[in-house]
Protein backbone atom coordinates (compact mmCIF):
# COMPACT_ATOMS: atom_id res chain seq x y z
CA UNK A 1 0.00 0.00 0.00
CA UNK A 2 1.53 3.23 -1.25
CA UNK A 3 0.62 6.50 0.90
CA UNK A 4 2.01 10.31 -0.16
CA UNK A 5 3.03 12.39 2.95
CA UNK A 6 0.89 15.01 3.48
CA UNK A 7 1.81 18.71 4.88
CA UNK A 8 0.96 17.79 7.97
CA UNK A 9 2.41 14.82 8.50
CA UNK A 10 5.89 16.58 7.48
CA UNK A 11 5.44 19.52 9.73
CA UNK A 12 4.06 16.88 12.84
CA UNK A 13 6.37 14.58 11.94
CA UNK A 14 3.97 11.84 12.45
CA UNK A 15 1.95 10.47 9.33
CA UNK A 16 -1.68 9.24 10.51
CA UNK A 17 -3.41 6.87 7.92
CA UNK A 18 -7.01 6.79 8.74
CA UNK A 19 -8.95 2.96 7.82
CA UNK A 20 -12.36 3.02 7.12
CA UNK A 21 -13.23 0.11 9.19
CA UNK A 22 -10.39 -1.86 11.86
CA UNK A 23 -9.29 -4.73 9.83
CA UNK A 24 -9.81 -8.03 10.71
CA UNK A 25 -5.56 -9.10 11.42
CA UNK A 26 -3.61 -6.56 13.63
CA UNK A 27 0.23 -6.97 13.81
CA UNK A 28 3.90 -4.55 13.07
CA UNK A 29 3.98 -2.57 10.22
CA UNK A 30 6.93 -0.61 9.23
CA UNK A 31 6.80 2.53 6.46
CA UNK A 32 9.35 2.62 4.08
CA UNK A 33 10.04 5.27 2.17
CA UNK A 34 10.68 5.06 -1.94
CA UNK A 35 12.39 7.44 -3.66
CA UNK A 36 12.58 8.14 -7.39
CA UNK A 37 15.13 6.02 -7.89
CA UNK A 38 13.38 2.89 -5.83
CA UNK A 39 15.23 3.42 -2.86
CA UNK A 40 14.02 2.16 -0.01
CA UNK A 41 14.51 3.33 3.66
CA UNK A 42 12.22 2.02 6.43
CA UNK A 43 10.79 5.33 8.24
CA UNK A 44 8.17 4.65 11.22
CA UNK A 45 7.06 1.78 12.34
CA UNK A 46 2.78 1.17 13.69
CA UNK A 47 1.37 -1.42 15.43
CA UNK A 48 -2.40 -2.52 14.40
CA UNK A 49 -4.80 -3.66 17.13
CA UNK A 50 -6.77 -6.11 15.10
CA UNK A 51 -10.55 -7.04 15.47
CA UNK A 52 -9.84 -10.40 15.02
CA UNK A 53 -11.37 -13.45 12.91
CA UNK A 54 -15.03 -13.17 14.22
CA UNK A 55 -15.72 -10.05 15.71
CA UNK A 56 -18.34 -7.61 14.47
CA UNK A 57 -16.54 -4.00 15.06
CA UNK A 58 -17.06 -1.23 12.55
CA UNK A 59 -15.12 1.58 14.19
CA UNK A 60 -12.56 3.24 12.17
CA UNK A 61 -8.92 2.76 12.69
CA UNK A 62 -5.75 4.76 12.40
CA UNK A 63 -2.12 3.79 11.81
CA UNK A 64 0.53 6.17 13.48
CA UNK A 65 3.97 6.35 12.32
CA UNK A 66 6.46 8.71 14.12
CA UNK A 67 8.84 10.07 11.62
CA UNK A 68 12.38 10.89 11.88
CA UNK A 69 14.09 13.93 11.94
CA UNK A 70 15.37 14.97 9.04
CA UNK A 71 19.05 14.04 7.99
CA UNK A 72 21.87 14.99 5.56
CA UNK A 73 20.77 11.63 3.66
CA UNK A 74 16.74 12.17 3.84
CA UNK A 75 14.41 14.77 3.97
CA UNK A 76 11.03 13.96 4.20
CA UNK A 77 9.00 16.55 1.83
CA UNK A 78 5.22 16.43 0.96
CA UNK A 79 4.49 14.00 -1.76
CA UNK A 80 6.98 11.49 -0.87
CA UNK A 81 5.68 7.83 -1.68
CA UNK A 82 5.75 5.85 1.42
CA UNK A 83 5.37 2.53 1.65
CA UNK A 84 3.49 0.07 4.00
CA UNK A 85 3.90 -3.44 5.19
CA UNK A 86 3.13 -5.81 7.68
CA UNK A 87 5.03 -8.19 8.98
CA UNK A 88 5.06 -11.66 8.23
CA UNK A 89 7.30 -14.85 9.53
CA UNK A 90 11.12 -13.15 9.65
CA UNK A 91 10.15 -10.18 6.80
CA UNK A 92 7.47 -8.16 5.65
CA UNK A 93 4.99 -8.24 3.26
CA UNK A 94 2.93 -5.42 1.72
CA UNK A 95 -0.82 -4.92 2.11
CA UNK A 96 -3.90 -2.91 1.37
CA UNK A 97 -6.31 -1.96 3.49
CA UNK A 98 -9.06 0.41 2.75
CA UNK A 99 -8.08 3.83 3.60
CA UNK A 100 -10.12 6.84 3.54
CA UNK A 101 -7.68 9.45 5.05
CA UNK A 102 -3.93 10.13 5.65
CA UNK A 103 -2.77 13.15 7.57
CA UNK B 1 -3.09 -4.51 58.45
CA UNK B 2 -4.71 -1.65 56.13
CA UNK B 3 -4.76 -3.34 52.95
CA UNK B 4 -6.22 -1.31 50.01
CA UNK B 5 -9.46 -2.78 49.94
CA UNK B 6 -9.74 -1.85 53.70
CA UNK B 7 -7.68 1.70 53.20
CA UNK B 8 -10.68 2.45 50.41
CA UNK B 9 -13.67 1.49 52.61
CA UNK B 10 -12.26 3.41 55.12
CA UNK B 11 -12.17 6.40 52.74
CA UNK B 12 -15.84 5.50 51.33
CA UNK B 13 -16.82 5.96 55.21
CA UNK B 14 -15.39 9.56 55.11
CA UNK B 15 -16.82 10.29 51.25
CA UNK B 16 -13.39 10.52 50.04
CA UNK B 17 -12.94 9.01 46.93
CA UNK B 18 -11.56 5.72 46.08
CA UNK B 19 -7.50 5.24 45.10
CA UNK B 20 -6.63 3.24 42.18
CA UNK B 21 -2.60 2.04 43.00
CA UNK B 22 -0.01 1.86 40.57
CA UNK B 23 0.33 -1.97 40.66
CA UNK B 24 3.78 -2.34 41.30
CA UNK B 25 2.94 -0.23 44.76
CA UNK B 26 1.05 -3.31 45.69
CA UNK B 27 1.82 -5.09 49.07
CA UNK B 28 2.17 -8.70 49.38
CA UNK B 29 -1.36 -8.49 50.86
CA UNK B 30 -2.46 -6.26 48.26
CA UNK B 31 -1.46 -8.54 45.57
CA UNK B 32 -3.02 -11.29 47.21
CA UNK B 33 -6.27 -9.35 47.63
CA UNK B 34 -6.05 -8.60 43.58
CA UNK B 35 -5.48 -12.40 43.12
CA UNK B 36 -8.02 -13.83 45.50
CA UNK B 37 -10.81 -11.20 43.72
CA UNK B 38 -10.17 -12.37 40.03
CA UNK B 39 -10.37 -15.68 41.00
CA UNK B 40 -13.19 -15.03 42.82
CA UNK B 41 -14.88 -14.02 39.56
CA UNK B 42 -13.08 -16.62 37.80
CA UNK B 43 -15.04 -19.42 40.22
CA UNK B 44 -18.23 -17.33 40.22
CA UNK B 45 -18.04 -16.97 36.06
CA UNK B 46 -17.84 -21.07 36.55
CA UNK B 47 -20.88 -21.97 38.75
CA UNK B 48 -22.64 -19.28 36.89
CA UNK B 49 -21.85 -17.97 33.28
CA UNK B 50 -23.98 -14.88 33.10
CA UNK B 51 -23.77 -13.80 37.10
CA UNK B 52 -22.59 -10.21 36.52
CA UNK B 53 -20.19 -10.32 39.64
CA UNK B 54 -18.27 -13.64 37.38
CA UNK B 55 -14.97 -12.85 34.89
CA UNK B 56 -17.22 -13.78 31.69
CA UNK B 57 -20.31 -11.35 32.23
CA UNK B 58 -17.66 -9.02 31.86
CA UNK B 59 -15.20 -9.96 29.67
CA UNK B 60 -17.43 -10.75 26.95
CA UNK B 61 -18.36 -7.12 26.75
CA UNK B 62 -15.69 -5.95 25.32
CA UNK B 63 -14.85 -8.72 22.34
CA UNK B 64 -16.75 -12.63 22.17
CA UNK B 65 -19.49 -12.47 22.22
CA UNK B 66 -21.52 -9.43 23.00
CA UNK B 67 -19.11 -7.48 21.21
CA UNK B 68 -19.88 -3.78 22.21
CA UNK B 69 -16.79 -2.47 22.25
CA UNK B 70 -14.96 -1.10 18.76
CA UNK B 71 -18.09 0.46 16.83
CA UNK B 72 -17.29 4.48 17.56
CA UNK B 73 -13.71 5.45 18.28
CA UNK B 74 -14.68 8.75 19.27
CA UNK B 75 -15.86 7.74 22.04
CA UNK B 76 -13.47 5.22 23.09
CA UNK B 77 -12.02 7.16 26.67
CA UNK B 78 -15.45 7.21 27.90
CA UNK B 79 -16.67 3.78 26.76
CA UNK B 80 -13.51 1.96 28.37
CA UNK B 81 -13.72 4.44 31.48
CA UNK B 82 -16.97 2.70 32.21
CA UNK B 83 -16.23 -0.57 31.16
CA UNK B 84 -13.12 -0.54 33.36
CA UNK B 85 -15.43 0.98 35.98
CA UNK B 86 -17.58 -1.60 36.07
CA UNK B 87 -15.26 -4.47 35.89
CA UNK B 88 -13.42 -3.03 39.07
CA UNK B 89 -17.15 -3.06 41.26
CA UNK B 90 -17.80 -6.77 40.11
CA UNK B 91 -14.07 -7.30 41.28
CA UNK B 92 -15.32 -6.11 44.62
CA UNK B 93 -18.45 -7.71 44.62
CA UNK B 94 -16.58 -11.04 44.31
CA UNK B 95 -14.10 -10.71 46.75
CA UNK B 96 -16.18 -9.50 49.56
CA UNK B 97 -18.24 -12.89 48.31
CA UNK B 98 -15.45 -14.81 48.37
CA UNK B 99 -14.06 -13.15 52.05
CA UNK B 100 -17.85 -12.58 53.51
CA UNK B 101 -16.73 -9.44 54.12
CA UNK B 102 -18.71 -6.36 52.66
CA UNK B 103 -16.42 -3.89 54.21
CA UNK B 104 -13.92 -4.31 51.51
CA UNK B 105 -13.69 -1.33 48.71
CA UNK B 106 -10.87 -3.22 46.30
CA UNK B 107 -9.76 -0.73 43.54
CA UNK B 108 -8.52 -1.96 40.08
CA UNK B 109 -4.48 -1.23 40.01
CA UNK B 110 -2.96 0.29 37.09
CA UNK B 111 -0.06 -1.32 35.35
CA UNK B 112 2.11 1.63 34.26
CA UNK B 113 3.74 0.11 31.06
CA UNK B 114 5.97 3.10 30.98
CA UNK B 115 8.39 1.92 33.46
CA UNK B 116 10.86 -1.03 33.98
CA UNK B 117 12.64 -2.23 36.56
CA UNK B 118 13.84 -6.10 37.00
CA UNK B 119 13.51 -5.89 40.63
CA UNK B 120 9.54 -6.06 39.85
CA UNK B 121 9.30 -6.27 36.10
CA UNK B 122 10.04 -9.72 33.98
CA UNK B 123 12.40 -9.78 31.43
CA UNK B 124 10.05 -9.66 29.07
CA UNK B 125 8.46 -6.25 30.76
CA UNK B 126 5.35 -7.63 32.19
CA UNK B 127 5.48 -6.95 35.70
CA UNK B 128 6.18 -9.92 37.40
CA UNK B 129 2.63 -10.18 39.53
CA UNK B 130 1.24 -11.07 36.39
CA UNK B 131 3.75 -12.84 34.24
CA UNK B 132 4.77 -15.31 36.88
CA UNK B 133 2.49 -18.30 36.18
CA UNK B 134 2.63 -19.45 39.41
CA UNK B 135 2.85 -17.96 42.74
CA UNK B 136 3.84 -19.33 46.14
CA UNK B 137 0.31 -18.57 48.69
CA UNK B 138 0.28 -18.10 52.46
CA UNK B 139 0.53 -21.60 53.08
CA UNK B 140 3.30 -21.97 51.33
CA UNK B 141 1.92 -23.78 48.51
CA UNK B 142 2.46 -23.02 44.63
CA UNK B 143 -0.40 -22.54 42.90
CA UNK B 144 -1.74 -21.11 39.22
CA UNK B 145 -1.18 -17.05 39.38
CA UNK B 146 -5.14 -15.73 38.37
CA UNK B 147 -3.53 -12.75 36.81
CA UNK B 148 -1.32 -15.03 34.14
CA UNK B 149 -4.18 -16.80 33.03
CA UNK B 150 -7.65 -17.06 32.48
CA UNK B 151 -10.40 -19.02 30.50
CA UNK B 152 -11.58 -17.91 27.29
CA UNK B 153 -15.06 -17.48 26.13
CA UNK B 154 -13.94 -16.67 22.57
CA UNK B 155 -11.20 -19.83 22.86
CA UNK B 156 -13.74 -22.43 24.37
CA UNK B 157 -16.74 -21.89 22.58
CA UNK B 158 -15.87 -19.43 19.42
CA UNK B 159 -12.63 -21.72 18.28
CA UNK B 160 -14.08 -24.73 20.05
CA UNK B 161 -10.73 -25.40 22.11
CA UNK B 162 -10.73 -27.64 24.82
CA UNK B 163 -8.05 -28.54 27.34
CA UNK B 164 -5.00 -26.25 28.43
CA UNK B 165 -5.99 -24.11 25.22
CA UNK B 166 -9.18 -22.46 26.59
CA UNK B 167 -6.48 -20.43 28.92
CA UNK B 168 -5.16 -17.61 27.42
CA UNK B 169 -1.58 -16.93 26.46
CA UNK B 170 0.67 -14.08 25.93
CA UNK B 171 3.67 -14.34 23.15
CA UNK B 172 5.20 -11.04 24.99
CA UNK B 173 8.83 -10.98 23.32
CA UNK B 174 9.02 -6.83 22.28
CA UNK B 175 7.21 -5.20 24.90
CA UNK B 176 10.69 -4.19 27.01
CA UNK B 177 12.66 -2.59 24.14
CA UNK B 178 9.40 -0.40 23.06
CA UNK B 179 9.07 0.62 26.46
CA UNK B 180 10.92 3.81 26.03
CA UNK B 181 9.22 4.79 23.38
CA UNK B 182 5.83 4.81 25.08
CA UNK B 183 7.16 6.41 27.80
CA UNK B 184 7.94 9.15 25.24
CA UNK B 185 4.30 8.69 23.25
CA UNK B 186 2.30 9.12 26.37
CA UNK B 187 4.40 12.40 27.18
CA UNK B 188 3.63 13.79 23.39
CA UNK B 189 -0.06 12.69 23.84
CA UNK B 190 -0.24 15.00 27.28
CA UNK B 191 1.19 17.88 25.35
CA UNK B 192 -1.72 18.09 22.78
CA UNK B 193 -4.80 19.87 24.37
CA UNK B 194 -7.46 18.75 21.77
CA UNK B 195 -9.62 16.01 23.34
CA UNK B 196 -10.11 14.32 19.46
CA UNK B 197 -6.49 14.30 18.60
CA UNK B 198 -5.08 13.10 22.64
CA UNK B 199 -7.76 10.56 22.39
CA UNK B 200 -6.69 9.43 18.31
CA UNK B 201 -3.06 9.12 18.81
CA UNK B 202 -3.40 7.72 22.07
CA UNK B 203 -5.86 4.92 21.51
CA UNK B 204 -3.65 3.63 18.08
CA UNK B 205 -0.55 3.98 19.22
CA UNK B 206 0.19 3.17 22.79
CA UNK B 207 -2.88 1.78 23.63
CA UNK B 208 -3.40 -0.79 20.59
CA UNK B 209 0.55 -1.18 21.11
CA UNK B 210 -0.04 -2.24 24.30
CA UNK B 211 -2.31 -4.90 23.27
CA UNK B 212 0.11 -6.02 20.14
CA UNK B 213 3.26 -6.30 22.07
CA UNK B 214 1.53 -7.74 24.90
CA UNK B 215 -0.63 -10.42 22.81
CA UNK B 216 2.10 -11.15 20.62
CA UNK B 217 2.76 -14.00 17.70
CA UNK B 218 3.94 -17.77 17.85
CA UNK B 219 3.07 -20.10 15.41
CA UNK B 220 2.06 -22.58 18.49
CA UNK B 221 -1.12 -20.65 18.96
CA UNK B 222 -4.24 -21.76 18.25
CA UNK B 223 -5.72 -18.28 17.48
CA UNK B 224 -5.89 -17.21 13.79
CA UNK B 225 -2.94 -15.82 12.86
CA UNK B 226 -1.29 -17.11 15.95
CA UNK B 227 -1.87 -14.58 18.32
CA UNK B 228 -1.95 -13.89 21.82
CA UNK B 229 -4.96 -13.33 23.01
CA UNK B 230 -4.48 -9.50 23.92
CA UNK B 231 -3.93 -8.76 20.04
CA UNK B 232 -7.36 -8.80 18.79
CA UNK B 233 -10.26 -7.00 20.08
CA UNK B 234 -12.30 -9.87 20.14
CA UNK B 235 -10.32 -11.88 22.45
CA UNK B 236 -8.32 -9.18 24.49
CA UNK B 237 -10.58 -9.02 27.57
CA UNK B 238 -10.52 -12.83 28.85
CA UNK B 239 -6.38 -11.56 29.46
CA UNK B 240 -6.28 -10.80 32.91
CA UNK B 241 -3.73 -8.09 31.98
CA UNK B 242 -6.07 -6.35 29.57
CA UNK B 243 -7.88 -4.50 33.02
CA UNK B 244 -4.80 -3.51 34.29
CA UNK B 245 -3.90 -2.26 31.23
CA UNK B 246 -7.01 -0.03 30.33
CA UNK B 247 -6.80 1.30 33.83
CA UNK B 248 -3.60 2.56 32.92
CA UNK B 249 -5.32 4.19 29.79
CA UNK B 250 -8.12 5.29 32.49
CA UNK B 251 -5.21 6.91 34.16
CA UNK B 252 -3.58 8.92 31.06
CA UNK B 253 -6.46 10.29 30.51
CA UNK B 254 -7.26 11.35 34.04
CA UNK B 255 -3.56 13.12 33.78
CA UNK B 256 -4.39 14.66 30.75
CA UNK B 257 -7.53 15.77 31.86
CA UNK B 258 -5.52 17.69 35.12
CA UNK B 259 -3.55 19.27 32.67
CA UNK B 260 -5.80 20.43 29.98
CA UNK B 261 -9.35 20.93 32.40
CA UNK B 262 -10.78 23.64 30.54
CA UNK B 263 -10.66 21.41 27.27
CA UNK B 264 -14.01 20.92 25.19
CA UNK B 265 -15.37 17.51 25.28
CA UNK B 266 -17.25 16.63 21.86
CA UNK B 267 -20.86 16.66 22.30
CA UNK B 268 -21.03 13.41 20.43
CA UNK B 269 -18.72 12.11 23.54
CA UNK B 270 -21.07 13.60 25.94
CA UNK B 271 -24.29 12.64 24.69
CA UNK B 272 -23.36 8.76 23.66
CA UNK B 273 -23.79 6.05 25.73
CA UNK B 274 -21.52 3.82 26.96
CA UNK B 275 -21.30 0.47 28.48
CA UNK B 276 -23.33 -0.39 31.51
CA UNK B 277 -25.62 2.52 30.08
CA UNK B 278 -23.59 5.09 31.30
CA UNK B 279 -24.18 8.73 29.75
CA UNK B 280 -20.35 10.43 28.66
CA UNK B 281 -20.71 13.62 30.86
CA UNK B 282 -21.92 11.27 33.54
CA UNK B 283 -18.04 9.73 33.08
CA UNK B 284 -15.51 13.24 32.50
CA UNK B 285 -15.16 13.90 35.90
CA UNK B 286 -14.27 10.50 37.84
CA UNK B 287 -13.15 11.78 41.07
CA UNK B 288 -16.76 13.60 41.44
CA UNK B 289 -18.69 11.30 39.49
CA UNK B 290 -17.66 7.62 39.92
CA UNK B 291 -15.85 8.81 42.66
CA UNK B 292 -11.76 7.36 41.90
CA UNK B 293 -8.91 9.10 41.59
CA UNK B 294 -5.11 7.66 40.81
CA UNK B 295 -2.17 7.97 42.86
CA UNK B 296 1.48 7.59 42.01
CA UNK B 297 2.42 7.75 45.83
CA UNK B 298 2.75 4.18 48.44
CA UNK B 299 0.02 2.52 49.95
CA UNK B 300 1.56 3.87 53.48
CA UNK B 301 1.46 6.97 52.01
CA UNK B 302 -2.08 7.21 51.56
CA UNK B 303 -2.62 5.54 54.91
CA UNK B 304 -1.04 8.27 56.56
CA UNK B 305 -2.47 11.12 54.67
CA UNK B 306 -6.21 9.65 55.38
CA UNK B 307 -5.06 9.85 59.51
CA UNK B 308 -7.63 6.72 60.31
CA UNK B 309 -6.66 3.51 62.15
CA UNK B 310 -6.97 0.35 61.34
CA UNK B 311 -10.66 0.07 63.18
CA UNK B 312 -13.37 -0.27 60.82
CA UNK B 313 -16.28 2.12 61.54
CA UNK B 314 -19.58 0.35 62.88
CA UNK B 315 -21.87 -1.44 60.44
CA UNK B 316 -25.49 0.06 59.56
CA UNK B 317 -28.14 -1.87 61.29
CA UNK B 318 -30.41 -3.87 59.17
CA UNK B 319 -34.42 -3.61 59.73
CA UNK B 320 -35.47 -6.43 61.49
CA UNK B 321 -38.64 -8.04 58.93
CA UNK B 322 -42.24 -7.66 60.43
CA UNK B 323 -44.31 -10.76 59.63
CA UNK B 324 -47.87 -8.74 59.77
CA UNK B 325 -51.45 -10.92 59.12
CA UNK B 326 -53.51 -8.38 61.13
CA UNK B 327 -52.67 -4.96 60.09
CA UNK B 328 -54.13 -2.43 62.74
CA UNK B 329 -54.33 0.85 61.01
CA UNK B 330 -55.83 3.01 63.55
CA UNK B 331 -58.75 6.12 62.85
CA UNK B 332 -59.62 6.18 59.11
CA UNK B 333 -61.90 9.34 57.93
CA UNK B 334 -64.06 8.78 55.07
CA UNK B 335 -63.86 11.55 51.77
CA UNK B 336 -60.76 9.39 50.41
CA UNK B 337 -60.61 8.96 46.73
CA UNK B 338 -57.96 6.24 46.45
CA UNK B 339 -56.81 4.14 49.74
CA UNK B 340 -53.83 2.13 49.53
CA UNK B 341 -51.93 -0.34 51.77
CA UNK B 342 -48.31 0.18 50.73
CA UNK B 343 -45.80 -2.64 51.79
CA UNK B 344 -42.52 -1.04 52.55
CA UNK B 345 -39.04 -2.94 51.55
CA UNK B 346 -40.86 -5.69 49.96
CA UNK B 347 -38.68 -8.59 48.87
CA UNK B 348 -39.27 -9.87 45.76
CA UNK B 349 -40.67 -13.24 46.26
CA UNK B 350 -38.93 -16.54 44.79
CA UNK B 351 -42.09 -18.42 43.95
CA UNK B 352 -45.14 -16.50 43.11
CA UNK B 353 -48.14 -15.79 45.65
CA UNK B 354 -51.10 -13.66 45.83
CA UNK B 355 -51.76 -11.63 48.63
CA UNK B 356 -55.66 -11.07 49.68
CA UNK B 357 -56.81 -8.21 52.26
CA UNK B 358 -59.68 -7.99 53.83
CA UNK B 359 -61.37 -5.99 55.90
CA UNK B 360 -62.23 -6.28 59.11
CA UNK B 361 -62.14 -10.47 58.80
CA UNK B 362 -60.08 -11.92 61.15
CA UNK B 363 -61.92 -15.31 59.66
CA UNK B 364 -60.75 -14.75 56.06
CA UNK B 365 -58.69 -17.73 54.02
CA UNK B 366 -58.63 -19.12 50.98
CA UNK B 367 -62.20 -19.94 50.38
CA UNK B 368 -63.20 -16.31 51.53
CA UNK B 369 -62.54 -15.61 47.98
CA UNK B 370 -63.55 -12.08 45.56
CA UNK B 371 -66.75 -11.96 46.43
CA UNK B 372 -66.86 -11.70 50.06
CA UNK B 373 -68.10 -7.70 51.25
CA UNK B 374 -65.04 -7.73 53.32
CA UNK B 375 -62.47 -8.47 50.61
CA UNK B 376 -61.07 -5.11 49.80
CA UNK B 377 -58.05 -5.94 47.19
CA UNK B 378 -55.38 -8.21 45.67
CA UNK B 379 -51.70 -8.53 44.57
CA UNK B 380 -50.27 -10.79 43.10
CA UNK B 381 -46.12 -11.82 42.49
CA UNK B 382 -44.39 -13.16 39.79
CA UNK B 383 -41.81 -15.04 41.93
CA UNK B 384 -38.38 -14.92 40.44
CA UNK B 385 -37.36 -18.31 40.47
CA UNK B 386 -34.69 -20.32 41.96
CA UNK B 387 -31.29 -18.10 41.89
CA UNK B 388 -29.16 -19.12 38.68
CA UNK B 389 -26.02 -17.50 39.86
CA UNK B 390 -23.14 -18.31 42.37
CA UNK B 391 -23.73 -18.33 46.02
CA UNK B 392 -24.86 -14.45 47.23
CA UNK B 393 -26.24 -13.95 43.42
CA UNK B 394 -29.73 -13.19 44.44
CA UNK B 395 -29.05 -11.66 47.50
CA UNK B 396 -29.27 -7.68 47.25
CA UNK B 397 -27.59 -6.78 50.55
CA UNK B 398 -24.58 -7.96 49.07
CA UNK B 399 -25.13 -5.36 46.16
CA UNK B 400 -25.45 -1.96 47.81
CA UNK B 401 -25.40 0.19 45.40
CA UNK B 402 -24.59 4.19 46.44
CA UNK B 403 -22.31 7.34 45.57
CA UNK B 404 -19.17 4.33 45.34
CA UNK B 405 -20.90 2.00 43.12
CA UNK B 406 -22.62 2.90 40.15
CA UNK B 407 -24.17 -0.17 38.27
CA UNK B 408 -27.79 -1.10 37.85
CA UNK B 409 -29.06 -1.44 40.89
CA UNK B 410 -29.92 -5.32 41.88
CA UNK B 411 -32.72 -6.64 40.18
CA UNK B 412 -33.72 -7.86 43.75
CA UNK B 413 -33.07 -4.91 45.63
CA UNK B 414 -36.13 -4.09 47.97
CA UNK B 415 -34.50 -0.91 49.37
CA UNK B 416 -36.82 1.76 47.95
CA UNK B 417 -39.42 -0.75 46.92
CA UNK B 418 -43.17 0.18 47.48
CA UNK B 419 -45.75 -2.49 46.84
CA UNK B 420 -49.42 -0.92 46.38
CA UNK B 421 -52.67 -2.51 47.07
CA UNK B 422 -55.21 -1.01 45.98
CA UNK B 423 -58.57 -1.16 49.12
CA UNK B 424 -60.54 1.69 47.99
CA UNK B 425 -63.55 0.01 46.54
CA UNK B 426 -63.52 -2.43 49.62
CA UNK B 427 -62.61 0.42 52.43
CA UNK B 428 -65.86 2.45 51.11
CA UNK B 429 -67.82 -0.61 51.16
CA UNK B 430 -66.75 -0.91 54.90
CA UNK B 431 -66.77 2.49 55.95
CA UNK B 432 -70.42 3.21 54.47
CA UNK B 433 -71.69 6.30 55.67
CA UNK B 434 -69.73 6.80 58.66
CA UNK B 435 -67.32 9.60 59.21
CA UNK B 436 -64.78 8.07 60.39
CA UNK B 437 -63.89 4.40 61.89
CA UNK B 438 -61.72 3.92 64.62
CA UNK B 439 -59.07 0.79 65.03
CA UNK B 440 -59.36 -0.44 61.59
CA UNK B 441 -58.14 -4.34 60.97
CA UNK B 442 -56.84 -5.14 57.92
CA UNK B 443 -56.29 -8.59 57.20
CA UNK B 444 -53.97 -10.54 54.65
CA UNK B 445 -54.01 -13.88 53.36
CA UNK B 446 -51.00 -15.05 51.63
CA UNK B 447 -51.64 -17.58 48.98
CA UNK B 448 -49.64 -19.88 47.02
CA UNK B 449 -49.71 -20.77 43.15
CA UNK B 450 -52.16 -23.47 43.43
CA UNK B 451 -54.58 -21.47 45.78
CA UNK B 452 -53.59 -23.40 49.12
CA UNK B 453 -52.78 -20.37 52.37
CA UNK B 454 -49.49 -20.24 53.41
CA UNK B 455 -47.82 -18.54 56.14
CA UNK B 456 -47.43 -15.20 55.97
CA UNK B 457 -43.31 -15.70 56.48
CA UNK B 458 -42.99 -16.16 52.79
CA UNK B 459 -43.45 -12.72 51.80
CA UNK B 460 -41.47 -10.10 53.74
CA UNK B 461 -41.23 -6.57 53.88
CA UNK B 462 -40.48 -4.10 56.89
CA UNK B 463 -43.86 -2.20 56.97
CA UNK B 464 -47.00 -2.13 56.00
CA UNK B 465 -49.08 1.68 55.72
CA UNK B 466 -52.59 2.81 54.65
CA UNK B 467 -52.54 6.09 52.67
CA UNK B 468 -55.40 7.58 51.32
CA UNK B 469 -55.75 10.03 49.16
CA UNK B 470 -58.12 13.59 49.85
CA UNK B 471 -60.10 15.21 46.74
CA UNK B 472 -57.63 17.96 46.43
Amino acid sequence: MDVRLTDKAVKDRVLRIWLRRVPEAGGFLQAWHIDANENERQIGSATLYGRGVGSTAQERAMLLFRLPPDTDDLKLSVGDRVQVRIEEGSGFKELNLDVSEIE
Amino acid sequence: MTTIAKLNFLRKQAGLPLIRFDLIRLREEDIQDLRDAYAAMYEISDIAMGDRRGYFALARGHGYDQDLCHDDDRTFLTWHRSYVYSFEKALNSALQWKRGDDELELTLPYWDWTQFATATHASNGLPKMVDDATYTNSAGDDVPNPLARAHSLYRSIALGLTGDEVFTRRYTTRLRSNIPLLEDEVERYLTNPNFEAFQADFNFAAHGGIHVLTGGTDASSPLPRSIGDMGSTVSASYDPVFWLHHAMCDKVWADWQALWPAANVPQHVLDTVVYDGRVGRDLIDAETSLRYIYSEDSVEAAIGALGTADSAPVATLSAAASNVTEVRLGTVKAGFVRAELEFHRMRPPTESFELRAYVDNASCDASTGYKDKSYAGRLVFFGHGTCPGAPGHCNPALAVRDDYDQRYKHPLRYEHTRYRLDITRGLRRFIGRKKTVKDLKIYLVTLDDKGEVVAPEALVYDQCSLRTYAKN
